[in-house]
């Protein structure tokens, strides 16, 4: 086991106290940069990248790489509290952690988003710690055909988020794939439903499309009837139930796996591997009914991805230097700066400084553990804060996070307007959780349909050549029609 | 600021050493300078941006902050600097993909190329071209045979349509003969992409930037076949230049620079020029530009402006060539 | 709720003529940038159809609210899409300050000094975060704020 002697190496490195405080300072700063709306991970590691100019490789990477996960522990906090999802990748964790919060539930919900993290976040350290070379070159063979049939497998989630209609939920749906073509295509350098204004010529940013029809949206209904507040929730028992963790178990391990394989694919996007997750805990679950009520599964499995999705992404970072997130790009350049360059050379060059980060990453992990824990108690108090407070609170924050995505006030008018739309399609009982899935898959379908029919002079063929394509793809068929029958059957 | 309390705390924190070293400028820039990147953090404007925004930070003691605004593949973020205030506190870095580049491929940019002020090229980021690691093709030649013999199997990679690859693969192609109508071209929505789908075997050819390409060649995913460079690339002494591998006519290259709104003063322009090409002196700064596999390149607002008529010169007939000219 | 399905109905009939438009209109291939305009435009029209079909329109109704309701979520949204459309004229803080102790006032029955005890430290707090620590370029009006 010579990995393992590395690895007590790099926990010999890690240990010491000056790359202790980092990744603690690291930690603290990630959960600050996932709970602030107005800032995500990659304007974070962003900021703090001119501290590389100072600090020795080790403390500076570790810090850099505490930021991006930290800030998956904290994206969930405003998305079980408030329903702002503070990244992509919370948007599933609104769907049954917002609903927790209104039952006054918000303690074992936050509770529940931090041990999931936890759990699936170290399993996922322990699949890059063993496995970051082979599954790298594995993950090489993806191709654009193999995308596809990942896509279209995910795609199959519309069907069981669609709620009471399947008419409504596939609308939901279809208005995202329309908002994601809007704007320059990159791959043929044509405007697309654009109507010659350079303001659409950007696209429309998912964060802004989140941001409205989450937390505007829910800001307009609670307006509404003054009594639905969150706020007038009793305060209830903060840590889940014993039995309510021995269910999660087996959750946290599926998130793990569905996670960690898809967040090895540098081509995925987080966002989805969540809702993938999700649903893969509805379909098991023998009370699916539960889901989008209030049920905990629904919040460890969405969380416990993310976090697995994180570990899993420092695989391809590390072993071929490619970042599957923008996030993760900026933490290139940072070892780029310091002549570090990924790839299966580094794990020779550089065994100690690689092995030091790793080990680093699990004692983050536990840090950030113990220091969520007891904040949720804190942020559970927050629900008791009046509405009258959090509304322009929540509304002024939605300005912030909508403007800070591009440095942009036409993103903030983005924002506003889906929060009409949001609330529109909530009263007309339209679900929003398709529009966001779509807008989400919908460039990755076109990319991966595109360039597959290119590589093949235009023939559709090319999906039944390859394997793991046709498996995919015969795999998410499957999986539609198994809830489309599901539907049919009676309750 | 938060980033500059944090720079100087930590530096004296770990290093034991302050920073600290202001000259007092009475006049420009006498509050922070906003550098607008239209690309996301980690890109090739992006870290090019930060070089140089760095060193002019720490030379005139004012933070020189680069602010990214994507979207639409650089047009928003030229957009908001070109219609800014000329008053030298916000700039634009200028590259390939968003002047001669952009321009050479659509007709109908939503702003001209010469509406702007420009101040000085920084970097060069020189193409690559490259195949699979493990490929029977070990040089251009054998590249260009295969994709004569079998045009119709031949599948090359492009990271975007307005971006380097689009003209440095073109031009190789059409120069060695190739029937490039009957090839199979896949685009990608940037350089990493298309470069990991080169590595994974999904497609055979590619001829992207430095930056983009030495971190697979380094990992020994994907092999160099030549480069586009006047000398072979630092880290890379088994990739010969393109004029050695038999193909002197290749010139494509990509490129960051500084540029500013129409109207900038002659003072600031000058005063970001003479900073650059002091930086373009400094040891320090050059092997910082090294490490992030850039080619510091410095061309004063004239120079660099002619830079860009003749690029555009040079990829307009290309655009048109190949048929990507919208 | 018959209504409002012919309404909707219509709106994703309208988008799948919009995409059908859009599609033929682009200067590109049918397996390049047209391919997914081409595939909406037939999704949309089946989904528009699809709500013209009678089993739609015994689902729930939608519970619009009373007029005083309705007004308010008018009153709080004008009040959002004011507060935006003065920001980069007035400036981040003294924006922020007027937009929350307007809402602060509007929503509760806070006394004068508590609602501006209130706005206050909201606004400062997120004035110093924001713009000062974390440095987003949010826009300063004429006091430079």
């Amino acid at each position: 086991m010579e990995t393992l002697g590395f690895l007590l190496h790099g926990f010999a490195q890690a240990l010491t106290p000056t790359n202790l405080m980092f990744a603690f300072i690291g930690s603290v700063l990630g959960t600050l940069v996932g709970v602030l709306p107005g800032i995500g991970p990659t304007s974070g590691i962003a900021i703090l990248l001119p501290l590389t100019s100072f600090l020795p490789p080790a403390p500076a990477i570790i810090m850099l790489a505490a930021i991006y996960y930290g800030a998956m522990y904290g994206g969930s906090t405003t998305a079980i509290l408030v329903n702002i999802p503070g990244e992509v990748a919370s948007v599933v964790t609104t769907l049954d952690g917002y609903q927790m919060a209104r039952q006054g539930r918000a303690g074992p919900a936050l509770a529940i988003a931090a041990i999931s993290s936890f759990v699936a976040g170290t399993l996922g350290l322990v699949g890059l710690t063993f496995f970051a070379p082979p599954l790298a070159d594995a993950a090489l063979r993806i191709g654009p055909p193999e995308y596809f049939g990942l896509v279209i497998l995910a795609f199959s989630v519309v069907v069981s988020l669609s709620g009471a209609s399947l008419v409504k939920g596939l609308s939901a749906a279809a208005l995202g794939a329309l908002f994601a073509l809007v704007g320059l295509d990159p791959m043929s350098g044509v405007r697309r439903f654009a109507f010659g204004t350079t303001t659409m010529l950007g696209g429309i940013d998912f964060i802004a499309v989140i941001i409205g029809l989450f937390a505007i949206t829910e800001v307009l209904l609670s307006v509404e009837e003054s009594a639905r507040a969150v706020s007038l929730a009793a305060l209830g028992k903060l840590m889940p139930r014993w039995d309510e963790l021995r269910r999660c178990v087996g959750t946290m391990l599926r998130a793990t796996g569905v996670g960690f394989f898809l967040g090895l694919l540098p081509g995925s996007t987080p966002g989805a591997i969540s809702f993938i997750a999700y649903d893969l805990e509805k379909r098991v679950s023998k009370t699916p009914e539960r889901f989008s009520r209030g049920a905990i599964e629904g919040v460890a499995a969405p969380e416990g991805a993310n976090n697995a999705t994180t570990s899993a992404g420092f695989v391809p970072l590390f072993a071929l230097g490619i970042p599957a997130t923008p996030a993760l790009a900026v933490l290139l350049s940072g070892l780029m700066i310091y002549g570090l360059q990924p790839g299966p050379m580094l794990f020779e060059k550089q065994p100690q400084f690689v092995w030091t980060i790793i080990a680093s990453m699990y004692v983050g992990n536990v840090m950030l553990l113990v220091l969520n824990l007891p904040l949720v108690g804190l942020w559970a108090r927050l629900c008791r804060v009046p509405y009258a407070v959090m509304a322009p609170l929540i509304l002024l924050f939605s300005v912030l996070g909508a403007f800070s995505v591009r440095n942009n006030f036409s993103d903030v008018g983005m924002a506003l307007a889906f929060g009409v739309l949001g609330y529109l399609m909530v009263k007309l009982g339209y679900p929003t959780a398709p529009l966001v899935l779509a807008l989400i898959l919908t460039p990755m379908l076109e990319n991966a349909l595109r360039q597959s029919l290119s590589m093949a002079h235009g023939s559709p063929l090319i999906f039944f050549t390859r394997p793991i394509a046709v498996t995919l793809i015969g795999a998410g068929l499957a999986l539609t029609a198994w809830s489309l029958l599901s539907r049919r059957a009676p309750q | 600021m938060i980033r500059r309390w944090l720079i100087v705390s930590m530096a004296a924190l770990s290093v034991g050493v302050a920073t600290g070293r202001t000259e007092a400028q009475p006049q420009y820039p006498s509050k922070p300078v906003e550098l607008v990147v239209g690309f996301a953090p980690g890109g090739g404007a992006d870290v090019a941006g930060r070089l140089i925004a760095a060193y002019a930070s720490k030379k005139w003691g004012t933070p020189v902050n680069v602010v990214n605004m994507p979207g639409a593949s650089g047009i928003t973020g030229a957009l908001h600097v070109l219609r800014a205030r000329p008053d030298g506190y916000t700039l634009m870095m200028d590259v390939h993909a968003v002047s001669s580049m952009l321009f050479a491929v659509q007709s109908d940019v939503p702003y001209k190329m010469d509406g702007k002020t420009s101040i000085a090229l920084v970097t060069l980021d020189p193409v690559i071209y490259t195949v699979k690691q493990d490929s029977p093709w070990k040089s251009l030649q054998d590249v260009a045979a295969a994709a004569k013999a079998n045009p119709k199997s031949f599948r090359y990679a492009l990271g975007g349509i307005a971006g380097v690859a689009s003209f440095s693969v073109s031009q190789f192609l059409y120069g060695a003969g190739v029937p490039v109508p009957e090839t199979n071209r896949v685009v990608f929505t940037g350089g990493n992409p298309a470069l990991t789908a080169l590595a994974g075997g999904h497609v055979d050819f590619a001829g992207q930037q430095w930056s983009e390409s030495a971190g697979l060649i380094g990992g020994k995913k994907i092999r160099g076949l030549a480069v586009v460079h006047p000398t072979r690339l630092p880290g890379l002494p088994d990739v010969p230049t393109a004029k050695e591998a038999g193909f002197p006519s290749l010139d494509v290259v990509g490129w960051q620079g500084l540029a500013g709104p129409p109207n900038l003063p002659a003072a600031i322009v000058q005063k970001w020029a003479a900073l650059v090409e002091e930086a373009s002196k400094d040891p320090a700064f050059l092997e910082q530009a090294l490490k992030v596999s850039k080619v510091i390149a410095y061309k004063g607002p004239d120079a660099f402006w002619k830079f860009q008529e003749e690029e555009l010169k040079k990829y307009l007939p290309l655009a048109t060539q190949i048929g990507i000219r919208k | 709720m018959r209504r409002a399905n012919l309404v909707c109905g219509s709106l994703l009939l309208a988008l799948g003529a919009l995409s059908l438009v859009e599609a033929l209109r682009l200067k590109d291939d049918w397996q390049g940038a047209r391919l997914m305009p081409a595939v909406l435009a037939v999704v949309f029209a089946g989904l528009g159809a699809g709500h013209f079909a009678p089993a739609l329109a015994a689902a729930e109704r939608p519970a619009w609210p009373d007029v005083p309701s309705r007004r308010r979520v008018g009153f709080v949204f004008g009040v959002l899409v004011l507060y935006v459309a003065v920001l980069p004229s007035l400036g981040f803080l003294p924006a922020t300050a007027l937009f929350v102790l307007v809402l602060l006032r509007a929503l509760a029955a806070f006394s004068w000094t508590v609602a501006l005890a209130l706005t206050a430290a909201i606004a400062l707090a997120s004035h110093v975060v924001f713009k000062h620590w974390l440095g987003m370029p949010l826009p300063s009006g004429p006091l430079g704020l």
